[in-house]
Order: structure tokens, then C-alpha cells, then sequence
């Protein structure tokens, strides 16, 4: 190791000898001259302040007068009593001429007043300011916060100065509401000892400001800094290769007993020296000042040390392989450059690929034995046309068509899919041919209001509008007699599509409903048609089961469950067979004996790090599927009581999942391939599969996997935030998941890098094994 | 050369000392390929066979392009043989044992300017494997023997070219070599300096280093090497000892120089002329009244025959001289004329 120790060591000795480091450290060191003044003063908010607080000085003086010169209120007298007699006068003649309406009769008047009103704030100060403010008397032992009370705790005597004002304020306020209640604690942002004004001050706790400077912070040097320290870094050492091979000192250095790879490390290594010294410096004394000037001694920022002299190694190998080939330092920069280009250029194109397909994705298959069905991207109906083998978009006659039928952009898509309970999925209707489907139109109607739009199927195998839903259906479940939707309230209603073409509903109860969250927030056992709702109230969750009573539900039991947190919490249901399976945001699985509501014993879990995506039941009881953000397929065979991860194509790319009524597994994976399996053995039955076109191609074999190996030097922020972040949402069983997006491996960009790293480094070391010189 | 020099012992490690070569070659071939597509080949060296014994100075000439450094590139490993054996003090030539007993002066030396003298020879000390403590010990008498001593704490950058050949030469030793392989190691040097290096070279091979010495200047060469090789075009046109060159000169078919013996002569010069057959040269000194004749004869007999014939004729022989092939005459008269052309 001695020899490749000296290299890098001289590699050291040519950094510190560098002017060009010297530059670097300075313009660094000129930058903490800059930042380092800034820095937050955290207050209890005490003081009153007459533009702040006094907005309503007629209620005010009001209450001072009718309570506390009255001796009504002993805390408002309080107050009042140790107003001085001047102000006392002037707040009498004051609430005097607002009780008779009198106006002013010159601006002299109105100033007078305003006068008053500035010196009692002046005075109100002086009162907080007293220690012997706080007389227990006057205050009830219910008439104060549960801060003071907190502060109380110990007695007053026993109060810094600035506590005992503080305890004060609260105590003014609760003597005179009109007053305000005081902010918690506020945050004043200086500049060495000047601030822009000192009543400018943050609401917010220095931590939370803190946090806010660091984020700022490294926004501006992961989007800024950077870039432009990673280009005059890449200056800097372009010369580093090509100036090892020449043949003066080549070689001598090949004739040494070394090995050539370790010779080319021990350059390359030694290279990235210069940038290890920039970097450590610049976060830590980034660092240093956030501990030191805000508080935050966040240990994970110094991750960023190694992390960005990675970034730099990404790119510089790609500078030394080509320094090696060519033994110039600006083809070096060229062929850098142009490398930063090309991973911009593959960037983006992943991100305009994805997007673009992810409008031809499929969710909410159905099939039936006339149709197969399922709704893209852009919230349209498609259906499987067997002929063309492809998805059509189910044409709505009394809707325009073409692609404008929707009628919304990507954006407003985005925002559709934000605002309404968009799984409500299609299902059969009672008669098995009929399929009753839901799109909303959006933008909202002319008349401010959105709504949820009923298609049914024809016999002219058109989707054909029927109508409008009611507002806040949430949930529909087909039965023997029509179709049963739940709204969010809880309520539900029978609609009969073969009796009436419009969705209209017959109330079906329940007197006590159950507010639903989500669409899966209530499930149905299609056998029994009952429903099993979730509730949360006073930190417990329970389920709620509804039992069908000829035209109405009626509740049948309920029970408590342990879901591990007594949070709120969002909870996915499935009504299979006996069993009520339960599915939280925090990933524990429940399972009930539907009957008694008695927890299984059995011990279910997905490995999965993020929230429940969609939930499936299969007609017959016996299969739940269950479907996360991470676009990975669990199967729960109800029977066993047992949860394994799906072995079907396209895991970790799952669109959605869904039962056929022959009770077989339907899994849309890959953008839009419908695929159905036996779900005993998973065994492949048939699939639904578009032939690729020419953009699915390029995305699928060319752009995606090029992105997945492919450095993503832009994107190590995802990283140093990974690695910055202290919230372990899997171990939180208070953290609720569902909806959060899946975390796409944060880590991938640094495996990425550093396979390329590596690769192009034993791709350089090949080159320099083999080659003469 | 300085006694710590001399007997400390090798850090190195040891040679494969079953074998009595420093360096073994065996139709050593190379040739060069340029091109990616439609290759162009030149051949550097052809089927060179060569010993160098160990302990011996050993100098190998040629001119530009003959294949000189190319045989010492091979031999260092810094590029690979196309054919052919080569060892070095009994390993496989480049290989990594073997370069660990080789101390190496290339012929344009450069080193990392940051460095001064003492940080130099520590990071090639380093570069050798020689600890730090090792180097340190040694640096200061190293620097004493090539004259380096006073400018140790100097930035290189400072140096000229003959100072930085004389750090080159410490480098070099720092490891205590078994073989010093010396390119052009006079170069730039002042004719002081030269001598000292000559004397520093002589007093290691005492010691029992090999030196192998690649140079241009043929008196150099002449002046400290044993033997020596020759090459032309890649083509090994001698090897052996200096001082019998001229023999294989004599031997060879192309018929110039070999021994020759110069008569200065009185006499008539028909019976002179008479005396020696063709290719004599026979040059008149009207001034002194004397032939000066030069005579190509390679061993005692035919001069004995030649002084006899010319006393019978009555010539009177004022001296006979034998004069001996130089290194450049036979240099001159084994590298083809066109290599000078290139």
C-alpha cells in the first residue's frame, strides 16, 4: 500500500501547493464572511403592541370599564386597578362618548384619543413587566391556559424575568380578551446586530426557523453552489491524467513495482483531494455556523461531505478516462461537459417519457363476460378491443368525443386525482351484463359544482350516461337488487339501474352512520351484503358492521380494534368471507372473525415501507388482494390466513388489481397489460396485452434503462435528504402512509453513480493494463 | 560513491541469483501497430539476443530509432514484448520482482514541481516501497554523493536539468539496486559533473551493481563500459567487449577497418609499393622525405613478412604503429549509412 499511499499523499502536497485551492478556500471562506452574520433571536412573546393588539380599543376599554372598573371580573379589575388615575379618567370619558355615538369633532380629538389609547398600552407593558402582577385570587383556577398553569406550577417567585412576563401576558389576555392571544414564541432574523425591524418577527419556534435555513441552505448549494464549484472543480484537476503520462515522468512511475491500476486509483483518488478539501470545508463550516447561529446540529448534513465528493468522482472519471486516451486536458473538460449534457439529456427524457405514459395507464380492470374494461390515465373508459388488440376509450354518446372528452389538461388531471376519491371503481351490475362506470367531469360545471357521472353500459356495447351521482358517493357495491352507494357521511342508497336509468337512490339507513374517509374506508361481503365500516373517535378505531334489513342497514355490532396507534388514521377494509381484513396507513394488517369481531391470532405482514394503494376481494370470499404505493402485489388467501407477495410479471410496476366474477386475479402491470391468473396457484390464464408502439418501445428498452444505470448526478439532493432525514416512517406506527407517494429507493442515484463510477474507473484501468507507452 | 551507499544492505529484496544474467534476451521481438482500423506495423526489434553479466557495465548503442529504449521500455515492463524471452536478474522482464531490484534514470526526467529535494526522494523512496524512515535516513548521504547536499530543502522547480539528473541518480540508488538502468545519464551535465557520474558509476559497479547504460555519446560509452551492443533498425549488429570490436570487425565481411598497422617509411617508392599488396595506402610526406603507409593486417606473421620485405629492399622502417578501431569507427562501420539519413 506504500506506494499507492504516497501517490495520493502527493497528490495532497499538489493540492495545498495549488494557488488554485488557495482561490477556492478564499472565495469559501468569503462566503462565510456573508452568511455567517445572519442569525435568529428566538422571544416569548410578551410585549403588547398598539398596532398589533389594540385593533379593537372600543371593546377594549369597554371591558375595562363594565368589568373591571365595575369589579365584576376580579382579573379584569386587576388590571384596571393598577392603571394609573390619568388613564383611568380618559378611558371613562372615552367608553362615555362611544356609548353616545358621539363623533369627533376635530382631528385634534382623534389624535387625543389615540394618544390614550398608545400610553394604556404603554401602561399595560408596565403592568406585565411587575412581578407581584399575579394575585391567586383573582384568577380561578379555570380561568387560566394550561401554559400559565405550567409556569404556575412551581409559583410565580420562582420565574425568570422573562417567564414572569410572559405569564403576565397570558394573564392580561384572559382579563381582556379583546387583547389577543399571545404568539408561542417568535423568531427575529438578524444580520450581525441589525435586523430590517424588530417587530418583523416570525410566529415560529427556532428550531422550526432553523430547520427552514437549512433547507434554504441547501437548496441554494445543491442547485447553485455546486454546479458551478463541480465545473471549477473539474477545471481544476483536468490536468491531473494527462500530466501522470507524460513520458518524463510516466516512466519512471511504471518502472517502479507497482501495480497500473493501483497507479491509476492512487491519480484518480489523489485527484478528488482537492474537492475533499473544498467540500469539508464548506459543509462544515456550513455546518459549525447553523449550530452556531440557528441552533441546528443536524450530524446528517455532514453527509454531504462524502456525498458531493462523489458527485465529483462521477464526473471525473469520466475527465481521467478520456485525460488517459487522449493526454489532454481540454478534450478532458469537452468530453465532461458533454458527459453533464448527456445526463441532463437522459434525465429529462425519463421524466417526459413517464409522465407522457402515465396518462396510458391502466387502473380499475373489469371483466365481465361481454367486455373488458378499465379507465386510463386521463380518467376515460377504455375497453379491450380484441379485433385491433387494444384499448378503446369508451365513447359516451351525449359526451363529445375524441380526446377532448375529458376535457382537462394533464394539470388539471393531476388535480382531479387529488380532489376526488377516484378509486370508486367500476362494478357489474346485478344482471352480470350491466356495468355501471364513473368518471367526473372537471373542470367543474358552470354552475360551481363538480360531479360524479353514472355510465352504463348498453346493449349497443356504448358506456351511456345516466345521470349524475349523488354528491359524496364514495363507495358503490353491486347486489342482488342494483347497486348500493356509500357516501361520505355513511349513508347508503339502492339504486336499481334496470329500473331507473338515472342513478337515483332509495335511502337504505343507517340511523347511526359511520363517516367514511375513504373509498375503502367501508367494505361489503358480497355474499351476506353486509358492510363493515371504519370509525375513528376518541383515540380508538372500530369497526362498525351493517347488517341488511330488508330496505334499510341497520347496525349489527361494532368492536374496538388495536390498529398499534390511537392516532387518527386512515384504514383500508376488505369484507371476505368471515373475515374483515383491516389495512392502516402505518401498514399493520388486521385481521377479524367477522362474526364476533375477535382479532385472528395469526400474524400478517407485507414487508413494505409504504401505504396500501388499493384493496380487492374476490367474489367468492376467499382471496384479498391488496396493492401499494410501491406498485408491489400482496395476496392474502383468507383461508390459511396467510399474506405472501404475489408472483405474478410486472411486480414492483402493478397499476392496479381487481377480481373477475370467476373469482380470478386481474393485475394491470406495465402501463396497460391486463393479465388474469388463477389465484390458488397464480397460474397464467390470459392477458389483455397492447402491441408497444414506437414512444412504449424507446421508453421501455431504450430510455428506462439507460436512466436506471445511468449516473444521476442531479439527483443526489434525493440523497443527502435520505440521509438528513431522522423520521423513520416504518418503525412510526403514528405516521399514516396511505397517499404518501412510494419512496422511488432514494438511494438509487448513488448506487447508480457509483456503479458508473466504477465502471468507467475499471474501464480506464483496463485501458491502462493493456496499452503502451 | 559514498560507503553507506555501498554496503547497506538491499531493501530491495534479492535477485534470482541461480540465474548469472542481469539481463537475458532471446529473440526479442517488437513491433508497433498504429491505427484502429487499417493497423500500420513497425517493428522496433527484431529477434535480439543478448546477455548482459551481472556486475558489468553494459552499454547499449544505436542511433534515433534504432530500438534502444524500446529494449529498455520492455525490460522495465512499461510495454510488452510482441515475441521472444527477456529476463531481468532472473524474473520474467516487467515483471514486478524484478522491477523492485531495478533503480531507473529515464532520460527526461520530470518531478512534481511542488516537491522539494527531500520530499522527492521520499515520495519515489515511497514509489520503491522504502519506508519514510528509511528514505530519511539514507537522503542526506545520497544527496552528498551526487552533489545534491546543499540544495536539499530547495523547491524542484529551482533545479536546473543537471541538477534534477542528479536527483534522478539518487532516486535511483535510494532502493539499493541490483541493476541501475542508466538513459542518457550524462546528459546535460557539465564535464565535472560527468566525471563525478563516470566515477559514481564505476564505484557502484565495485560494489557489484550492474549498470546498464543507455547514451549517445560513444566516449562515454567507450571510456567506462565493458561491453557493449549495438543496434540498428531494431537489428542487434554487435554485442560484446568493447576492446574487441575490432576483431569481429576484422571477421566481418564487409571488409573495412578491422586491425590495422601504419608503417612510416624511407626509402624508394617503387620498392615500397612493391612491398605491399592492395588495399595499402601509401601516402607520401614530401616534407619529411617519408611514405606513410596503412596496411589492414590482422595478426603478427603478415606484419612480420612486411617488415621483412622491406628491409630486403632496402627501406628503412622509421616506426610501426598498430592502431586500434575506435568505438566510433566501428559504430560508423556497423550501423547502416541510412540509418544517419533518418
Amino acid at each position: 500500500m506504500r506506494p499507492y499511499l504516497a501517490i495520493i499523499v502527493d497528490s495532497f502536497r499538489a493540492a495545498v501547493a495549488s494557488r488554485v485551492l488557495y482561490i477556492m478556500l478564499l472565495l469559501i471562506t468569503v462566503l462565510f464572511l456573508l452568511i455567517c452574520p445572519w442569525n435568529i433571536k428566538e422571544t416569548t412573546d410578551w410585549k403588547l403592541s398598539a398596532r398589533k393588539h389594540l385593533t379593537k380599543p372600543e371593546k377594549t376599554v369597554e371591558r375595562l370599564i363594565v368589568k373591571g372598573k365595575s369589579g365584576k371580573t376580579k382579573s379584569t379589575s386587576r388590571v384596571w386597578n393598577l392603571l394609573s388615575p390619568k388613564i383611568q379618567k380618559s378611558l371613562d370619558k372615552i367608553y362615555e362618548e362611544v356609548e353616545a355615538d358621539k363623533e369627533f369633532e376635530s382631528d385634534q380629538e382623534e389624535r387625543g384619543r389615540r394618544r390614550v389609547y398608545r400610553d394604556l398600552v404603554e401602561e399595560l407593558n408596565d403592568i406585565i413587566c411587575k412581578r407581584d402582577f399575579y394575585r391567586p385570587d383573582d384568577w380561578g383556577r379555570f380561568s387560566i391556559t394550561a401554559e400559565a398553569k405550567e409556569l404556575l406550577k412551581d409559583g410565580p417567585e420562582s420565574l425568570t424575568e422573562d417567564q414572569s412576563r410572559r405569564l403576565n401576558r397570558l394573564l392580561v389576555s384572559k382579563a381582556v380578551p379583546a387583547l389577543g392571544k399571545p404568539d408561542g414564541s417568535t423568531v427575529t432574523l438578524y444580520y450581525w446586530m441589525f435586523t430590517y425591524d424588530p417587530h418583523w418577527t416570525f410566529p415560529a419556534s427556532r428550531s422550526t426557523v432553523a430547520k427552514v435555513f437549512a433547507d434554504v441552505t441547501s437548496f441554494f448549494f445543491d442547485k447553485i453552489l455546486l454546479s458551478a464549484g463541480i465545473l471549477i472543480g473539474i477545471l481544476i484537476t483536468a490536468n491531473i491524467v494527462p500530466q501522470t503520462f507524460d513520458p518524463g515522468s510516466l516512466n519512471l512511475l511504471l518502472s517502479k513495482p507497482i501495480s497500473r491500476s493501483g497507479l491509476y486509483l492512487a491519480r484518480f483518488f489523489g485527484g478528488c483531494s482537492q474537492v475533499a478539501i473544498c467540500a469539508a470545508y464548506l459543509f462544515f463550516g456550513t455546518w459549525l455556523w447553523l449550530g452556531l447561529a440557528v441552533g441546528l446540529w443536524d450530524q446528517a448534513f455532514l453527509w454531504s461531505i462524502p456525498i458531493y465528493i462523489l458527485v465529483f468522482a462521477i464526473y471525473f472519471s469520466v475527465s481521467a478516462f478520456v485525460g488517459l486516451l487522449y493526454r489532454s486536458p481540454i478534450l478532458s473538460i469537452v468530453a465532461t461537459v458533454v458527459f453533464w449534457a448527456v445526463c441532463y439529456c437522459v434525465g429529462s427524457s425519463y421524466v417526459v417519457f413517464d409522465a407522457a405514459l402515465q396518462n396510458e395507464r391502466k387502473y380499475d380492470p373489469l371483466v365481465t363476460d361481454n367486455a373488458v374494461m378499465a379507465i386510463d390515465g386521463m380518467g376515460n373508459g377504455v375497453q379491450w378491443n380484441s379485433t385491433g388488440d387494444k384499448w378503446d376509450i369508451v365513447a359516451a354518446p351525449e359526451a363529445p368525443t375524441g380526446p377532448e372528452s375529458a376535457g382537462i389538461t394533464i394539470n388539471q388531471w393531476f388535480f382531479k386525482f387529488k380532489m376526488f376519491p377516484y378509486q370508486m371503481r367500476p362494478v357489474v351490475g346485478p344482471d352480470g351484463k350491466i356495468v355501471a362506470g364513473l368518471a367526473f367531469t372537471f373542470p367543474p360545471e358552470p354552475n360551481g359544482k363538480s360531479s360524479h357521472e353514472a355510465f352504463v353500459s348498453s346493449d349497443e356495447d356504448q358506456m351511456v350516461k345516466a345521470g349524475d351521482f349523488p354528491r359524496n358517493t364514495m363507495s358503490m357495491f353491486s347486489v342482488k337488487d342494483g347497486l348500493v352507494l356509500a357516501n361520505r357521511t355513511g349513508k347508503f342508497g339502492l339504486w336499481d339501474p334496470t329500473e331507473s336509468s338515472v342513478p337515483k337512490t332509495t335511502s337504505l339507513g343507517p340511523e347511526d352512520p359511520v363517516r367514511l374517509t375513504t373509498t375503502y374506508s367501508c367494505a361489503m361481503n358480497s355474499a351476506s351484503e353486509e358492510i363493515a365500516a371504519h370509525q375513528f373517535a376518541d383515540g380508538q378505531h372500530s369497526i362498525v358492521v351493517f347488517r341488511r334489513d330488508g330496505d334499510a342497514y341497520v347496525k349489527d355490532r361494532s368492536k374496538n380494534v388495536d390498529i398499534g396507534t390511537g392516532k387518527k388514521m386512515k384504514c383500508y377494509l376488505a369484507f371476505a368471507g368471515d373475515t374483515i381484513l383491516i389495512v392502516p396507513g402505518n401498514n399493520a394488517i388486521v385481521s377479524l372473525d367477522a362474526n364476533t369481531l375477535e382479532q385472528h391470532t395469526a400474524t400478517l405482514n407485507c414487508e413494505t415501507s409504504c401505504g396500501i394503494d388499493t384493496i380487492a376481494t374476490s367474489p367468492d370470499g376467499r382471496w384479498i388482494a391488496m396493492m401499494y404505493a410501491n406498485r408491489n402485489l400482496w395476496l392474502m388467501d383468507v383461508t390459511n390466513q396467510t399474506v405472501t407477495k404475489a408472483s405474478v410479471t410486472g411486480q414492483g410496476n402493478v397499476s392496479s388489481v381487481a377480481f373477475d366474477p370467476q373469482n380470478r386475479l386481474c393485475v394491470i402491470d406495465r402501463e396497460s397489460r391486463l393479465s388474469v391468473y388463477q389465484p390458488n396457484d397464480l397460474a397464467f390464464v390470459e392477458n389483455y396485452s397492447p402491441s408497444d408502439g414506437p414512444f412504449e418501445l424507446a421508453y421501455r428498452y431504450l430510455i428506462s434503462p439507460i436512466y436506471t444505470v445511468f449516473p444521476k448526478p442531479g439527483e443526489f439532493y434525493k440523497v443527502t435528504s435520505y440521509m438528513s432525514s431522522t423520521r423513520d416512517t416504518t418503525a412510526d406506527p403514528t405516521v399514516d402512509l396511505i397517499g404518501e407517494p412510494a419512496e422511488q429507493n432514494p438511494l438509487l442515484p448513488l448506487w447508480s453513480g457509483l456503479g458508473f463510477m466504477v465502471l468507467m474507473l475499471t474501464l480506464s484501468c483496463g485501458v491502462f493494463h493493456f496499452k503502451d507507452y | 560513491m559514498t560507503d553507506a551507499t555501498a554496503t547497506s544492505t538491499s531493501t530491495a529484496g534479492h535477485s534470482n541469483s541461480a540465474n548469472e544474467f542481469a539481463i537475458e534476451t532471446k529473440d526479442l521481438s517488437k513491433t508497433y501497430s498504429q491505427g484502429l482500423v487499417f493497423k500500420q506495423k513497425h517493428r522496433a526489434l527484431e529477434n535480439v539476443s543478448l546477455t548482459v553479466q551481472r556486475g558489468e557495465i553494459f552499454g547499449m548503442l544505436g542511433p534515433n530509432g534504432a530500438g534502444k529504449t524500446t529494449f529498455l521500455k520492455i525490460m522495465l515492463g512499461i510495454i510488452r514484448k510482441t515475441s521472444g524471452q527477456a529476463s531481468l536478474l532472473g524474473y520474467a522482464a516487467g515483471s514486478r520482482q524484478g522491477r523492485q531490484l531495478v533503480g531507473y534514470l529515464p532520460e527526461h526526467l520530470r518531478v512534481p514541481a511542488h516537491l522539494t529535494g527531500y520530499q522527492a526522494l521520499e515520495f519515489f523512496g515511497n514509489l520503491s516501497n522504502v519506508p519514510t524512515s528509511k528514505v530519511r535516513e539514507k537522503r542526506d548521504e545520497l544527496l552528498e554523493t551526487v552533489g545534491l547536499a546543499q540544495r536539499a530543502k530547495d523547491n524542484v522547480r529551482q533545479y536546473s536539468k543537471g541538477m534534477l539528473q542528479r536527483l534522478g541518480l539518487a532516486q535511483a540508488l535510494l532502493h539499493d539496486p541490483e541493476l541501475l538502468v542508466l538513459d542518457e545519464p550524462t546528459d546535460g551535465l557539465d564535464p565535472k559533473a560527468r566525471a563525478e557520474m563516470r566515477q559514481i558509476i564505476r564505484k557502484l559497479q565495485e560494489r557489484g551493481v550492474t549498470i546498464f547504460l543507455n547514451s549517445h555519446l560513444l566516449q562515454e560509452v567507450e571510456m567506462i563500459c565493458q561491453r557493449v551492443a549495438i543496434l540498428d533498425k531494431g537489428i542487434l549488429r554487435y554485442c560484446g567487449p568493447v576492446d574487441t570490436i575490432g576483431e569481429f570487425l576484422g571477421t566481418n565481411s564487409t571488409g573495412h577497418g578491422g586491425a590495422t598497422v601504419e608503417f612510416l617509411l624511407v626509402g624508394d617508392e617503387f620498392a615500397i609499393r612493391s612491398c605491399f599488396p592492395e588495399p595499402a595506402s601509401i601516402r607520401p610526406d614530401p616534407a619529411n622525405n617519408s611514405f606513410a603507409v596503412s596496411i589492414p593486417a590482422t595478426d603478427q606473421d603478415k606484419v612480420d613478412g612486411f617488415v621483412d620485405a622491406l628491409r630486403s629492399a632496402g627501406v628503412s622502417i622509421i616506426g610501426v604503429t598498430r592502431r586500434r578501431v575506435s568505438l566510433e569507427d566501428a559504430f560508423l562501420a556497423l550501423v547502416d549509412e541510412s540509418s544517419f539519413k533518418n
